[in-house]
């Protein structure tokens, strides 16, 4: 395995706390705002109409300090002690070496034709959302795969195509939901990372009946 | 009386902001997706609508046209938990952990600072 290889697996493995991280992020400060603007509010009402409160029990003050000081660390955690994705520095690549690179990894045989055409992003990242897609149709039990490129408009669009049974629509439409999965054993992350490597790149992940990856032209 | 539309699919985050803002003598209209955003744009005028980033049928980012287009004096608070795209239609970005205290203030702002643009 060259250096580039073992770097894609680790970016790979990268993607995946990342990921992880950047959705308990979000979904834990949902939950602390909920819970700050709760007891701001409470305090709020209890200064105004309930002050006896205050002054007979010291401990009910306290304990709304309490309550702020402990969401302000725990924001803090989330900010920064958690694993953040790195800024994305955007190139221009070439899509067929990208997408060498990510079927060098999958174990099984997967055709694709030459393209010529040279993206915007990040190479290495495009290669990720690449082996993410195909591993998917591999886990899926499908015999013949392949990727297909192509372009539209300013857009160079990344298609894995495959033999297997066309996608439940329901599942289809939940499949990018975090930890959505079918299968026991996965973490139901590789299509959140796709998305998230297409947006960072300016770009979508698209479903026409399979799952695409577009991203700019350069 | 300030009318704010509130956008988010998080029960708790919803409730707890209307309140805030019910507190403070705004009246506030909720909802919880972007379909049901766009049934009450067609309603009477906004001066702000107060949108999460990420609802369950797309971005809150994509109702910054249809409230420009409909309630072109409404000021546009994207409501953030990550670090939150700056648009050209969003006049102010506002995160979730901001401190609850000044969330009044952080509105009228952004109205102010709408009214100076239109």
């Amino acid at each position: 395995m060259s250096s580039i290889d073992s770097d894609l697996t680790t970016l790979h493995r990268r993607f995946v706390v990342w990921e992880a991280t950047a959705i308990l992020r979000h979904d834990l400060r949902n939950k602390l705002a909920s819970v700050r603007n709760a007891s701001f509010y409470l305090r709020r009402k209890v200064e105004r109409q309930a002050a006896d409160l205050l002054a007979s029990d010291p401990r009910v003050a306290t304990f709304f300090d309490l309550s702020s000081q402990e969401l302000d660390a725990a924001e803090a955690i989330l900010g920064e002690r958690l694993p953040k994705l790195p800024d994305v520095v955007a190139a221009g690549f070439d899509v067929d070496r990208a997408i060498a690179g990510a079927l060098a990894h999958v174990r099984a045989p997967v055709k694709t034709i030459a393209s010529g055409l040279v993206a915007r992003g990040d190479h290495a990242e495009l290669a990720v959302a690449v082996l993410c897609l195909v591993e998917n149709a591999v886990d899926a039990g499908a015999g013949a795969i392949e990727v297909t490129v192509g372009a539209e408009d300013d857009s160079v669009v990344i298609s894995v195509r495959d033999d297997g049974p066309a996608l439940d629509p329901d599942v289809a439409r939940r499949a990018p939901e975090p930890f959505f999965t079918t299968r026991d054993g996965h973490l139901g992350l590789g299509l959140p990372i796709v998305k998230r490597i297409a947006g960072r790149a300016d770009g979508e992940l698209r479903f026409d009946g399979r799952f695409a990856i577009a991203v700019p032209r350069a | 009386v300030r009318r704010i539309l509130l956008v988010d699919d998080d029960v708790g985050v919803r409730m707890s902001y209307a309140a805030l803002l019910e507190d403070e003598g705004f009246v506030v209209v909720e909802a919880v997706s972007l379909a049901e955003s766009r049934e009450q744009m067609a309603g009477p005028a906004f001066d702000a609508a107060l949108v999460d980033l990420h609802l369950g049928d797309g971005l809150g980012t994509a109702l910054a046209a249809d409230l420009r287009a409909r309630h072109p004096r409404a000021a546009f608070v994207l409501l953030s938990g990550a670090d939150a795209p700056a648009g050209s239609d969003v006049d102010l970005v506002l995160p979730k952990g901001s401190a609850p205290s000044e969330l009044a203030a952080v509105i009228e702002r952004a109205i102010a600072r709408r009214a100076d643009d239109t």
